[in-house]
């Protein structure tokens, strides 16, 4: 227990306001990931009929809003922690885009050369994510925290 | 650069998570601040100074071998 004069505290490793925003942030992150899935695996059952007109295409594009929702959430997120948090996050996202635009470069350059991925577009977003979390671990680790 | 806000918060008797929270910084913050692994901005530094009750001199001290302004490695 930490004391000073009258004033007790229990040991935390967060101060109140970073764990409000990290609640915050995991709540709206996650709504956002789960209304991704929900939108995603089910629309599909729904819409199939649809496939190939102009309402399937809106249909198909609907698992898009949950995603601009995570995405804002991020920013938000961004916004609320404070100054080295943000530094450190912002370098994350720096390199989860450029590790995302070399992939989507190289399956590119794959493709002028007649080798062709299937569904390339989930490699980009892959490696843009894959590359954004283990670099957050990384560097916060480097930092001690 | 070097600080003595290890030394001032200890000697208030203040744990990590309370001066973040006087700040309005995580403790990870403080953690990085105390073990030289992060210079604060201005605004931070100022902040930090007036919850010591001392100058920004009397808490941060430059070293031969900081990081030039414009960030690298040191």
């Amino acid at each position: 227990m930490a004391q000073t004069g009258a004033m007790t505290m229990t040991m935390t490793n967060y101060t109140p306001r970073e764990r409000a925003a990290a609640k915050r942030y995991t709540w709206e992150f996650l709504s956002g990931a789960a209304a991704f899935l929900l939108t995603f695996l089910l629309l599909p059952l729904w819409t199939g009929p649809l496939r190939g007109t102009p309402w399937g295409v809106v249909f198909a594009l609907v698992p898009v809003l949950p995603v601009l929702w995570m995405a804002i959430a991020v920013v938000r997120h961004v916004r609320r922690v404070d100054e080295l948090q943000r530094s450190l996050l912002l370098t994350s996202f720096a390199i989860g885009f450029g590790v995302a635009m070399i992939a989507a470069v190289a399956i590119a350059l794959l493709g002028t050369v007649d080798v062709l991925i299937v569904g390339p577009e989930w490699y980009v977003f892959g490696a843009g994510m894959l590359s954004w979390g283990l670099v957050s671990i990384v560097i916060a680790r480097r930092m001690g925290l | 650069m070097k600080n003595d806000i290890r030394r001032m918060r200890t000697d208030r008797g203040w744990s990590q998570v309370q001066l973040g929270e006087a700040l309005g910084v995580s403790r990870q913050t403080i953690n990085a601040l105390e073990s030289g692994r992060y210079d604060p901005s201005l605004p931070l530094a100022f902040r930090i100074a007036e919850t010591f009750g001392a100058a920004i001199e009397e808490i941060f001290q430059q070293e031969p071998d900081d990081a030039p302004p414009t960030g690298g490695r040191r």
